[in-house]
């Protein structure tokens, strides 16, 4: 068990203090890059970096959420993305250049729709309609803090945001080609004195509601990587979710499951043993809660060959689309 | 609070309000008085009219469940996220009673309850989120006085 002491994001608040210092009283046009802050309170677009855990290095996928000032949320399509690196809290760069435009795809949230077949244009939408955060692969050569700017037409009026974010120059959460923690999560089995909202928060803090997906709870990564099974581990806490994606992102793992279940074991960790004491799973914190003088983020969704290395690592939003190719490439287990 | 955590809020405040662009034709919950949730700034007519809009949904869910779900999805759901982080640093408790009141009425709408039934999570949601915005000193909408 470990106790959580920290802020969960304090590196936010610096950049966004950076951001602020930087741009704060730039104009909206988009020329100078720049709007006010990771929110907009003028009613342009609200923009946030949905991704955790980035880091310097190769082009991986950062995702970034965009909402209205009035919480429609821009959905479908693609969005042109540019990123500005904005230096250190030490040493911050005095002029900012953006970078060229990256294409970013909508990515839907899980259980919500696709883009409609031939959208390309974006769509402001109620959020009963449609949710999601677009995703773009791009390489990112300096730590410190960094800005994303989206500019797109709505309705024919050109709209735009930005937000802050921070690039570490090490990993704090495992990665793709390093070993999988091998956890003694808790499980259906656990002992009477272990918390049901432990295994599973959805289960209540008075752990009186039915544990939705208990074939998620039924071993440890620990014993099936010992049989030398792939794992998909989800870390995920369906009630206490910071994201709003932890509940999403754990039915569609479930479903998952019963269609690839004879290809890999599939687990989900609860994140917090004790959510109101601020305890969270050991088994949780093995994997994402390394470095406790950092934050907590989930949820996680985390591809491991039966070698126990790391094969795929999806932050915060994960995706059957992207999911699925992963697991037809493993073999039927005999 | 951590030390770095408090000189960026320090920045904010300082930065923020003189170079505030108010536009009147903006929706009122987007202006005004901000709490800082994680950094970001949080208008707090935005957290009043999500509690208004959490009521509007539970009275008008047993005959249009529809409407109160795009109510709930448009007008409070992501404001309830936000008072729930916010009000997680002075009362985790109430943190979690509000998250979990909130996961039963999302469970309703995902598993297409009746419109009875949501309204009678919604109503445990009101309450726990009008103590949660009390918690807050946010000034209360007319419907949860």
């Amino acid at each position: 068990m470990t106790r959580m002491q920290m802020s969960r994001r304090p590196a936010l608040a610096w950049a966004l203090a950076l951001l602020l210092v930087l741009g704060a009283c730039s104009s909206d046009d988009g020329s100078s890059g720049g709007t006010t802050a990771t929110t907009s309170p003028t009613g342009d677009l609200v923009v946030q970096v949905a991704s955790y855990d980035l880091v310097v290095g190769p082009p991986a996928r950062v995702i970034v959420g965009v909402q209205s000032g009035d919480q429609q949320i821009l959905a479908f399509g693609t969005v042109p993305v540019r990123f500005t690196y904005l230096g250190t809290k030490d040493a911050p760069v005095k002029e900012p250049v953006a970078g060229p435009p990256v294409t970013a795809a909508y990515l839907p949230i899980p259980g919500t729709p696709d883009s409609p077949v031939g959208v390309i244009a974006p769509q402001l939408v109620s959020g009963a309609q449609a949710r999601g955060v677009y995703a773009a692969s791009v390489g990112l050569d300096k730590p410190g803090f960094w800005r994303a700017e989206v500019t797109v037409a709505v309705d024919g009026e050109d709209q735009s945001g930005t937000g802050a974010f921070e690039v570490l120059d090490h990993h704090l959460v495992p990665g793709v080609g390093d070993a999988a923690p091998r956890s003694k999560n808790l499980t259906m089995d656990s002992p009477p004195d272990v918390p049901r909202g432990g295994i599973d928060s959805r289960a209540g803090s008075d752990g009186t509601q039915p544990i939705p997906d208990p074939e998620l709870h039924a071993t440890t990564v620990e014993a099936a990587l010992g049989a030398g099974r792939p794992v998909v581990v989800v870390i995920a806490t369906p009630v206490y979710c910071t994201s709003r994606f932890c509940g999403p992102v754990t039915d569609m793992v479930q479903e998952l499951s019963h269609a690839y279940g004879d290809r890999a074991t599939f687990i989900h960790i609860e994140v917090w043993r004790d959510f109101q004491n601020s305890v969270v799973n050991q088994a949780a914190a093995d994997w994402i809660f390394r470095d406790q003088s950092t934050g907590l983020n989930e949820p996680w969704v985390f591809v491991v060959g039966g070698d126990g290395v790391i094969t795929a690592r999806l932050d915060n939003v994960a995706t059957k689309a992207e999911l699925e190719p992963l697991l037809q490439a493993l073999p039927v287990l005999p | 609070m951590t030390p770095r955590f408090a000189v960026a809020l320090l920045v904010l405040l300082v930065a923020g309000p003189a170079c505030v662009k108010v536009d009147t034709a903006d929706p009122p919950p987007t202006t005004g008085p901000t709490i800082v949730v994680a950094g970001d700034p949080v208008p707090v007519a935005q957290m009043t009219d999500a509690l208004a809009n959490l009521c509007l949904a539970r009275d008008e869910a047993p005959d249009r469940p529809q409407a109160a779900e795009a109510r709930f999805f448009d007008r409070s759901h992501t404001t309830l996220h936000l008072i729930a982080r916010a009000v997680e640093d002075v009362d985790r408790s109430l943190a979690a009673r509000l998250l979990e009141a909130k996961q039963k009425v999302e469970a309703d709408f995902s598993g297409l309850a009746s419109g009875d039934r949501v309204a009678d999570d919604l109503g445990p949601l009101v309450a726990v989120t009008r103590d949660a915005l009390d918690r807050l000193a946010v000034p209360l909408p007319p419907c949860a006085k």
